[in-house]
This record gives structure tokens, sequence and C-alpha cells, in this order.
């Protein structure tokens, strides 16, 4: 009787493991995605605005303040939210892809298992009972119903979703540009500067100043670039996740979302 | 095939910084004489930072780049701007930079205005200045 149990209890978590097998690519793809988008944009607008408002100023009126950045700061609360609704879906993904749920129907089956539990007896025959609804569940939740899910889900709300990612792209290249402009800028005034100053510590504290600033803005931008890399891996991942919406179990189709998922961790470390 | 206009914002701001770029290379290749020819130094100069705040606007602008019946605008600029990439390095004079600068100048000031037909003479001479013939 206890190796029947044993057996199939067995049976029932090489039936998880391989259910959690199939979408384990999608899972970790989607897990690393919404952490990607999840994290703090390492140069808002804001950011650029308190930058390029002095670097470009070239006005000589005492009244005129360059520096009012409210609207900076409230187009990087938009994108923000905008990328906000991305990490949700992502979220929403790995949760209905994942080893979170395959985890509860684990821990429901193991948790029904023959023995006391306070006040409360659980037989044997309760317990297979409650194994056999436990797997019923799992194959509901995390075959069959869960694939049906994701693949209408993928069907339904793929182009949006990739057209959403793609806007957000969008947003970070532009921000990007206009950082790497201010870094052009600053190097060209410097060349010209120099060339016709003579040396001495008032050039110095100027060459020094252009240096300082044009290397914190060179920083800043490698990690700018390096997020949009990885919201470029997502969208690539996502596309290949919609494309083979209708064979979301296929091997292939895990394995290149786990290499996407590698490369994204890989860059966001 | 309707005209992404972002994506065609974003291209219009790479290719302007990237002729800002372009023109940070040559002054600092050429700072020794330039040094000694402030007028045309600070000529270099100031035309780049106008570029360079075309590129900025370009970036800045998205989607709100479009204005009416430009498809044959943004036809022409396309060819401007694989022009553009193909032989910016061919500039290697200090005067062929000014008046080339002043040709892409044009050509920002008419993209953003939305002057159609200014579009189509910068576009042309900067087709011009590399001996690039053009479509109709």
């Amino acid at each position: 009787m206890k190796s029947s149990l044993l057996c199939s209890c067995l049976i029932l978590q090489a039936l998880l493991y391989t259910a959690c097998a199939d979408l384990k690519g999608i899972n970790k793809f989607a897990g690393s995605s919404c952490k990607t988008i999840a994290q703090r944009f390492p140069y808002g607008y804001s950011d650029y605005c308190f930058d390029s408002c002095y670097i470009y100023d070239n006005s000589t009126n005492p009244e005129h303040y360059p520096c009012d950045c409210k609207t900076a700061a409230a187009y990087d609360t938009a994108v923000i939210r905008e990328s906000g609704k991305l990490g949700s879906y992502f979220t929403a993904l790995a949760k209905l892809s994942g080893s979170a749920d395959v985890i509860k129907v684990d821990t429901l089956g193991a948790v029904v298992t023959a023995g006391t539990y306070g006040s409360l007896t659980i037989s044997s025959t309760e317990a297979s009972v409650a194994s056999g609804v436990a797997t019923g569940i799992q194959d509901l939740l995390t075959v069959n119903f869960k694939s049906k899910h994701l693949t209408a889900n993928l069907q339904t709300y793929g182009n949006a979703v990739d057209s959403s990612l793609a806007a957000y792209i969008r947003h970070l290249e532009a921000l990007d540009g206009q950082t790497t402009n201010l870094i052009i800028y600053l190097n060209t005034r410097l060349i010209a500067y120099r060339a016709v100053t003579a040396p001495g510590p008032e050039r110095f504290s100027v060459v020094a100043v252009y240096n300082q600033k044009m290397r914190e803005l060179t920083g800043r931008q490698a990690g700018f670039k390096n997020l949009i890399s990885q919201i470029q891996l997502i969208r690539s991942g996502y596309h290949q996740l919609v494309i083979n919406a209708g064979d979301i179990r296929s091997k292939n189709l895990k394995q290149e979302l786990l290499a996407f998922a590698n490369n994204i961790s890989y860059l966001s470390n | 095939m309707p005209i992404d206009y972002a994506q065609e914002a974003l291209d219009l701001g790479n290719l302007f910084q990237q002729i800002a770029r372009q023109m940070d290379s040559y002054i600092q290749q050429n700072i020794t004489a330039l040094s000694k020819d402030q007028t045309n130094l600070n000529l270099l100069v100031t035309n780049q930072a106008t570029i360079l705040s075309y590129s900025t606007q370009f970036f800045s602008l998205g989607d709100k780049i479009t204005f009416g019946n430009d498809q044959q605008y943004f036809q022409r600029v396309d060819q401007a701007i694989a022009v553009i990439n193909q032989n910016l390095h061919t500039i290697q004079q200090t005067d062929k930079w000014i008046s080339f600068a002043a040709s892409v100048i044009s050509l920002g000031l008419s993209i953003v205005s939305g002057n159609g037909s200014g579009i189509l003479t910068a576009a042309q001479g900067i087709l011009g200045a590399f001996n690039v013939s053009v479509k109709p």
C-alpha cells in the first residue's frame, strides 16, 4: 500500500515536473522580463533636462532660468507608467505560465497526505483522493487550462504588447540620442576651447569640468544602452513567443526563450 | 506603405547626430589649422550646434513630425539620408563642410516648419553636393 502510494506520488511529481518543464521557458523569460522592465531608469528625462538646460543655455538675460524641468518629470512619469503596464503584463505571464502556480498545486498535493493535523485526521484513502483531485487541478491549471489561456492571451494581445514594447524602446532610444548629443556638443566645445586658450590654471579648470561632465554622461549612457539592449531582447523573445502561440510547449520555443532569459539576466547583472 | 512617423523622426535624429559627430571628428583632426582660422572654426562649431539642436528636436518629436501631403517629402528625405550615410566620410575640406552644413540646417528647418518645397530644395542641395542625381 505504502509503495503504491509512493509510486503514485512519484508519478504525480513526474507529471508536475513535466508540466512545469513545458512552460519553464515562458516562465523564466517572463520572469526576467518583468524584472528588467521594473528596474529604475539609469537616466531619465528629468536628469537630461537638468543637464541640458545649462549646457545648452546661451541666454544673456539674468532673469532667464532655463532649468524648469516639470514637464520632463511628468514625461518620466508617463513613460514609467507605460513600462509599468508592460511589467505587469510580464508578471501575469510569469504567473500564468509558471512555477508559482505549479508550486501551489504541488503544495496542495503535499499537504493532503495521510496523517494527523491537529484534531483532523486524513486517511490514506482521503489522501489518495486528494492526490487525484490535485492531479486534476494541476492538469486543469498547468496543462490544459493554462495552455489554452496563454495561447489565447498571446494571440489576442500579442500585437498590442509588441507595439507597446516598440514604443518603449523608442522612448529610450530618443532619450539616448539626446544624451549622446550632449556629449558630442561638449566634446566639440572642449576641442575648440582648448585650441584657442593658453595653458594655465583657468584652462585646466575648464577642461577638468568638461571632462568630468562627459565622463559622467558617458557612464550614465552606458547603463541606458544596456537597458535598451535588454528591452530589445525582451521584444525579440516575446515575438518568438507570439509566433509560436499555438505550440507554446514546443522544445524549440522553450530553448529559445531560456536563451533570451539568460541573455537578459546576463545584461542586467 | 504608410509612413512610420515616429521611426522617421528617430532616423532623422540619428542622421543629424551622425553629421554632427563627423563634424566633431573633422574639427578634432584639423584643429591645428583651424585654431589659426578662428572665423571658420567658429562657423563650424556654430553650425554643428545648430545641427545638434535639430537632431535633439527630431528625437523629441516622435510621431508629431507629420504634416500634410508629406509622402513625397519623406521619400526625398529618405533618399538624402541614404546618400549622406554613404558619402559623409568623403567631406574633407573646411569650405565643403561649411556649405554642406548649411544645406543640412536648411533641411532641418524645412522639416521642423513643415515646409515641403523647402525640403525638396534642401534635399536636392545635399544630393547635389555628392553629385548624386535626383529621381523625380
